[in-house]
């Protein structure tokens, strides 16, 4: 027998204590898990109680220098389900999915998401007025149809591979749109309110709404009246030699000003969608490269003069129609040769021989010190992604071969716009500047200018007086030249004509050619320069001048008329060739290849027989007569 | 009739019925919105809490005039019951979520396994103050009684209904234990208890679930165990020192799952602070001091056993309950007595308060007289 009653308080004291202890140590817990926790936690709840709906800010419009409206926005109603508040989710499914043209499955995985707040992505959003009338008349409760904008260009296909598009969510993905995209796109607004678990409103808890931001607006330093100029003259290009591609880019060369800016193939921004990826993703002015030939030699000219090397009205070059370098034979276009000249004559003639000379007066040090100083090889800095550098020979590769090809324009790769920079820099006073798009940034709310991008002087390339001299030589080129095609009256036009091989794994094409000019006017204060570029121009051979450098001269011209500058009475007189119904001899092109072709200047049209790079045959024969204007036929078989 | 009042637990009885009033009220406050979505009545869970209080009530105050020893004789006939019962919950129970734990009579539907709680404590109660002398030896004395609560532990399990079968045996644990048995025998009978219901949470992978979530809820989010934890502490975080103010909280927003059972005390610490936590907690230390004074003071072992045993049970209750909710304990579905929502919980916790209210009333009665024959 035990002492039972000191047994039982003993036990009673173990079990008081045993509660007394975990009494304490709860309250220990529960203090820390409402205090020590509680900043942590109640931020957790806050997230899981606070229903944000985003209101998209406005996106910022975007305008021509002039203020001309190029991208702007439009309302389109989205459509958004609130699962938890869909009461039939068969027949929610099935009525969204006849009027929004989505199978019934698709419908029925957005109303029974789970999620919060559902975006019927894609079909539900960004919708027609009308569409959302029929959403909203079905009258389907957890459905609701938010104001919502979407992205518009009033001009089309205009300017589209510089502006670019946005995708659903209004955030820019090409151009312009993806370059200045966290300023044009503004800040998300948003309403927020306490909500039950259910996604019903919590009562006594006030909403928070934040407004959105609209974005600014953009002024381009794109002329509208050039953009209209170049987007027609290039739709004339494309009908005229159906080519495979052609480009198109007017600079202000006293500042680097993109005035105009054209790629094709082109597309609609707002189709993005139906337009294979590699159309919008090139904005070929800034992103292809090729040799850019004859344009080039613009280069070796500014290099040359600027060293002293050469005296353009004195110096004379004799031409074989061939030179000789480092065991290579180099050709010039014209067969048999210019014979002697002076240099300003070489320019004139694009006497690739003359340009040899030039190369090899200057050395391939200062050559390429030159081209590197014009900006080639690396980006011109523009605001467009996508931009591409071009390729050099490198200095440790570079022969005598090497110097010789670069000096006219062979064997270098470059983009559109390095040739347009750089020829801005060699006529106007010697300056390189970083071209630009982006002009300056004006606040949605007030109207007023917020932000200025000034011009970017990069360096000083050449002086004053050689720059002078290089706009005489062109303008030459041009009035008596092989670029007579780009010719205004008035305007004083100065340009040079390039053609380049297209090459494809490390091999020229045959047959495949990309025609170019490149032209400034007026030659004594040039207020814009226009390069122009067909690829592969079908269904005819033509003298390159005659592809490319009327369609400068028709974009010059028109433009400078817009622009409201003087036409000018003291320019050189274009060399009466044809408009005087005088005959001309017929040149010898048997032999040639087609690029000689293209690079060379008769006032004759081109027809071809036959397929083929290599001339033959020709109709008239060589020293024959015929009036200006008259065609050539050309019989073409492969080398 | 001063003197038939002086003989309550004046104590006693106003703390648990401010409590339980408390509670009613926090029934409805935490249940309001889901009362809105069940029937569209906020007053739905509030209006049923009413009936039981008002049952229950009622109840109390005729066992709270029933001489606790009138129960020995009852002991038999109420172990056959919860038997005969338990039996018939799993042959004709209502089956909910899984579980057939229900009895239904016509709209009113009631939890048997809470009255075995009280009846395994009357029972063992009785039991061993009979066994009393002999309680030291295992055969005779310790453990014939306890088949008796296997049987009802296991019927219970078989429900199943985990929880509750364990808190059976922690009822009966807790008589065994302040009866005397020797310590031998009690690592014995707790080290097989304890395996058993070990074994059969982690046989049951929901179980094993739960028993892991509570130490990590935060990767265990999918778990309801988990998410229902953390929900529980953004409550009581919510809430901080002052509460957001009655009727306030935003976790019973059906964010927190069974906000006004098993989970009305983060609720009542959401938007009291803790005021409403210190008032509950202090409540229950009132009630635990009166009946152990009780126990201390009833002149005999039936009587001790009885008060001691539904003392330190509705401690252990509401401990668990609150180490559950607090994520200490894995959550095991134990309510908090007088508090939470539930009829079957609310009748029994309040009759078990009359028995010890009775005792008590025995004890005041006894030293009046022993006063007055000293006076005499």
């Amino acid at each position: 027998m035990r002492a039972t009653a000191v047994v039982v308080r003993k036990r009673l004291f173990i079990i008081l204590l045993i509660g007394l202890v975990s009494i304490i140590i709860l309250l220990v817990r529960l203090g820390y898990v409402q205090f020590v926790m509680g900043d942590w936690l109640t931020n957790l709840a806050e997230d899981s109680w606070s229903q944000t709906v985003p209101f998209e800010a406005e996106r910022g419009n975007i305008l021509d220098r002039h203020g001309e409206l190029l991208a702007t926005n439009i309302s389109a109603p989205s459509v958004f389900v609130v699962p938890k508040q869909v009461e039939n989710r068969e027949e929610t499914a099935k009525k969204l999915a006849e009027v929004l043209f989505v199978s019934e499955d698709k419908a029925y995985d957005w109303v029974t998401k789970n999620e919060r707040i559902v975006r019927l992505n894609p079909e539900g959003r960004k919708i027609s007025k009308e569409k959302a009338r029929e959403v909203h008349d079905l009258e389907l409760s957890g459905v609701y149809i938010a104001e919502d904008n979407k992205r518009h260009y009033p001009k089309g296909k205009y300017l589209s591979h510089v502006l670019g598009f946005v995708g659903i969510d209004n955030q820019g993905l090409t151009g312009i749109e993806a370059y200045y995209d966290e300023q044009l796109q503004g800040e998300r607004g948003a309403v927020s309110y306490y909500a039950d678990a259910k996604g019903k409103q919590m009562p006594g808890l006030a909403d928070q709404y934040t407004e959105p931001k609209k974005g600014d607006h953009l002024k381009l330093t794109i002329d509208d009246r050039v953009q209209t100029i170049i987007e027609r003259e290039l739709d004339i290009a494309e009908a005229t030699y159906n080519p495979d591609g052609a480009l198109a880019i007017a600079i202000d060369p006293n500042n680097g000003d993109i005035l105009g800016m054209s790629s094709r193939p082109d597309f609609h921004p707002e189709e993005y969608l139906e337009t294979p990826p590699e159309v919008y993703n090139q904005n070929k002015p800034i992103w292809s490269t090729y040799e850019p030939g004859s344009t080039f030699k613009i280069i070796t000219l500014a290099a040359a003069l600027e060293e002293g090397k050469v005296d353009l009205e004195h110096d004379t070059f004799h031409d074989h129609g061939h030179v000789e370098v480092g065991g290579s034979r180099l050709r010039c276009w014209k067969k048999g040769g210019h014979g002697q000249q002076t240099f300003l004559e070489v320019v004139q003639n694009s006497c690739n021989p003359g340009f040899v000379e030039l190369g090899e007066r200057l050395g391939k040090d200062t050559l390429f010190q030159y081209i590197d100083a014009f900006g080639f090889g690396k980006k011109t800095g523009i605001d467009l992604q996508g931009e591409g550098t071009g390729i050099l020979f490198q200095p440790e590769n570079i022969g005598p071969l090497e110097l010789a090809t670069t000096s006219f324009g062979q064997g270098v790769s470059v983009t559109p716009l390095q040739q347009v920079t750089a020829v801005s820099a060699a006529i106007n006073g010697g300056y390189l500047y970083q071209p630009r798009i982006a002009k300056e940034w004006i606040d949605s709310e007030t109207g007023q200018v917020k932000e200025t991008y000034p011009p970017v002087k990069k360096e000083r390339v050449i002086s004053q007086e050689t720059s002078e001299k290089v706009r005489n030589a062109l303008e030459h080129v041009v009035a008596k030249g092989t670029g007579k095609g780009a010719y205004v009256d008035g305007y004083r036009v100065g340009g040079k004509t390039g053609t380049a091989q297209k090459a494809k794994g490390g091999r020229y094409l045959e047959n495949n050619h990309i025609v170019s000019f490149i032209g400034f006017a007026p030659a004594d204060d040039p207020q814009i320069v226009v390069y122009v570029a067909v690829d592969n121009p079908k269904d005819t051979v033509q003298f390159g001048g005659v592809v490319a450098a009327p369609i400068v001269g028709t974009i010059i011209e028109d433009s400078l008329k817009a622009m409201g500058v003087k036409k000018r009475t003291d320019g050189l007189e274009k060399e009466m060739d044809w408009n005087d119904q005088t005959y001309i001899e017929v040149p010898d092109l048997i032999s040639l290849t087609l690029k000689e072709v293209h690079e060379a200047y008769y006032p004759l049209h081109v027809e071809t027989v036959g397929n083929g790079d290599r001339i033959v045959m020709q109709s008239p024969q060589p020293g024959e007569k015929i009036k200006e204007g008259g065609t050539i036929r050309l019989y073409l078989r492969d080398k | 009739m001063n003197k038939q009042l002086e003989r309550y637990d004046w104590i006693m009885i106003t703390t648990a019925f401010l409590l339980i009033s408390f509670g009613l009220l926090m029934v409805y406050s935490a249940s309001f919105p889901l009362g809105i979505d069940i029937s569209g009545d906020p007053y739905h869970f509030l209006k049923r809490q009413l009936v039981w209080f008002v049952l229950g009530t009622f109840l109390f105050f005729i066992v709270l005039h029933i001489p606790y020893r009138f129960y020995r004789k009852l002991v038999p006939y109420l172990v056959l019951l919860s038997l005969v019962v338990l039996v018939l919950v799993l042959l004709v129970g209502e089956e909910v979520k899984g579980a057939q734990r229900w009895l239904s009579f016509g709209p009113v539907t009631i939890q048997p396994s809470e009255f075995i709680k009280l009846a395994v404590i009357l029972y063992l109660a009785h039991v061993y103050s009979n066994k009393h002398k002999y309680i030291d030896q295992f055969v005779q004395g310790v453990l014939p009684p306890l088949i008796i609560v296997v049987c009802m532990f296991g019927l219970i399990i078989l429900q199943p209904d985990l929880g509750t079968a364990a808190m059976v045996l922690l009822a009966g644990g807790t008589i065994v234990f302040l009866s005397g048995a020797r310590w031998f025998h009690l690592f014995i009978l707790g080290g097989l208890s304890a395996g058993v219901v070990a074994w059969l949470a982690f046989e049951t992978p929901y179980r094993m679930q739960r028993l892991i979530a509570f130490q990590d809820p935060f990767s265990h989010q999918m778990d309801s165990g988990g998410y229902q934890l953390i929900q529980a502490y953004i409550a009581m975080a919510h809430g901080g020192l002052t509460g957001t103010g009655l009727g306030k909280s935003a976790q019973k927003m059906h964010y927190l799952p069974e906000p006004h059972t098993d989970f009305i005390f983060p609720v009542i610490v959401e938007e009291l602070g803790i005021f409403g936590l210190l008032f509950v907690v202090g409540c229950f230390l009132v009630l635990l001091w009166r009946g152990f004074i009780t126990g201390v003071h009833a002149s005999d072992m039936f009587g001790k056993l009885l008060a001691f045993g539904i003392t330190f049970f509705f401690m252990f209750q509401a401990l668990l309950n609150l180490m559950a909710v607090s994520g200490m304990m894995p959550i095991t579905g134990v309510p908090l007595p007088f508090i939470s929502y539930g009829g079957s919980s609310l009748i029994v916790s309040m009759i078990s308060l009359g028995i010890v209210a009775n005792i008590a009333r025995k004890v005041k009665t006894e030293r009046l007289r022993a006063k007055k024959e000293e006076v005499a």
